[in-house]
């Protein structure tokens, strides 16, 4: 097997494996599908075109579509996104029809929103990371962060979370 | 000693390496205060991925070989890293452009308000022009989108008008638009028209080389190209032209 059927193998693993765990991250991350889908596929393209599978996969990933998230919200500043000209075109994963006629969990779903949005980007990546199961040192790959301080900073993001989303809860 | 919360933290995590975890566990034994300390960390953990779920959404059907399609198209001979680079800032060209573009097609506009000045700068005189980059020209009307992949969106059908297609030689895709003021978001290889309740005609011209080009009225694909093969052409030759009626979608 040469060099590079042996990544492409590597990399089809990795991308059944990741893909969906990526997509939910920035999912949750970002608030909006279709950008998440778009952003989960672009990082993907890059692993491809690397050529070589990183040290830590998830973490290249994470990392890489973080700063994609990043750039897009600054040229979204200057012009509006496609996908949110045209909602229909764009139909990323539907919400769950049964939980989403219920408005006990709308309401959840905004709140929930709102305190994500009030985080530090930082607290909002380590939380969500963490919640895909990502381990400490993979955390500490994607933010670029001290893997010994990674504990901390879900103990600080966790807390901030849980003090917004009651905020949000009580405002009203 | 009590352990600190991030160790607490890193115990439920499975991070305490083997030493730790025995000491901290040693003292959890003997420590209610910290054992509810642990508890709460470990319940505030569950809520919040409970919390977090309610925002989750199906994943979409990514295909793994249209990604590979990508990344295989940006690997063109053509596009070594130079090439990339001098792509890349041609196309940050091309979207000031394009702003400036928009900002023409619709007077008046918040948006032409915002980009005259972005492309005048504080205290600069209204009457300075915005420097036009080579190789694209500024053409009222014209969407000009420097890149090897393209989607062009009708946001919805009209009553009048229709799309020419123009498949020519040339670096560049122009989406034009005739006798009437429509607005254009350009992103970075698409071009939405905000053509609703609009009667105009438009034209879109396209390079002969392009690899991946799809246009859309409304939901509906007319016209697609994948690695460099049409796939999909609903346009009908009229005399010279190749023309589709957009009172065709409703």
């Amino acid at each position: 097997m040469s060099r590079d059927e042996a990544f492409t193998e590597d990399f089809r693993q990795i991308f059944a494996e990741e893909f969906e765990s990526l997509f939910r991250y920035l999912c949750r991350l970002t608030g909006d599908p279709a950008m998440a889908a778009d952003t989960a596929q672009e990082a993907f393209v890059r692993l491809y075109q690397r050529g070589e599978r990183p040290r830590e996969p998830r973490a290249w990933l994470a990392a890489v579509s973080n700063n994609l998230v990043r750039d897009e919200h600054r040229k979204t500043s200057r012009r509006r996104s496609l996908h949110e000209a045209n909602p229909t075109m764009f139909v990323y994963g539907e919400p769950d029809p049964a939980a989403d006629e219920e408005l006990i969990v709308r309401e959840r779903r905004r709140r929930v929103r709102q305190a994500l949005d009030r985080l530090p980007d930082r607290y909002r990546q380590a939380l969500l990371l963490r919640q895909e199961g990502y381990s400490y040192r993979e955390i500490a790959g994607a933010l670029d962060y001290r893997a010994s301080g990674v504990g901390k900073l879900i103990v600080r993001a966790t807390r901030a979370f849980r003090t917004a989303y009651e905020a949000a809860d009580a405002s009203e | 000693m009590h352990p600190s919360d991030a160790e607490l933290q890193a115990l439920i995590d499975g991070e305490l390496d083997e030493t730790r975890s025995r000491r901290v566990l040693a003292h959890l034994e003997s420590c209610e205060a910290c054992r509810d300390r642990k508890r709460t960390l470990a319940l505030d953990l569950d809520l919040t991925a409970d919390l977090l779920r309610s925002l989750d959404r199906r994943p979409p059907a990514m295909s793994i070989e249209a990604v590979i399609r990508v990344a295989e198209e940006r690997r063109l001979p053509a596009r070594t890293r130079e090439g990339r680079s001098l792509l890349r800032a041609a196309s940050l060209a091309g979207l000031l452009i394009a702003g400036a573009v928009v900002a023409a097609v619709v007077p008046g506009s918040p948006v032409r308000e915002a980009v005259e000045r972005m492309v005048r700068g504080p205290g600069e005189e209204e009457a300075a022009p915005p420097p036009v980059p080579d190789p694209w020209r500024q053409e009222a009307g014209v969407a000009l989108i420097p890149s090897g992949r393209l989607e062009v969106t009708f946001e919805a059908g009209q009553s009048q008008g229709s799309v020419e297609l123009v498949v020519a030689g040339g670096d560049t895709a122009r989406v034009e638009v005739r006798s009437d003021s429509v607005g254009f978001v350009v992103g970075e290889g698409s071009v939405l028209v905000q053509n609703r309740g609009a009667r105009a005609s438009y034209r879109v011209a396209l390079p002969s080389d392009m690899s991946s080009v799809r246009i859309l009225i409304g939901p509906r694909t007319v016209y697609e190209v994948a690695d460099g093969e049409v796939v999909r052409d609903e346009f009908r030759r009229q005399g010279g032209a190749r023309r589709i009626p957009l009172s065709e979608v409703p």
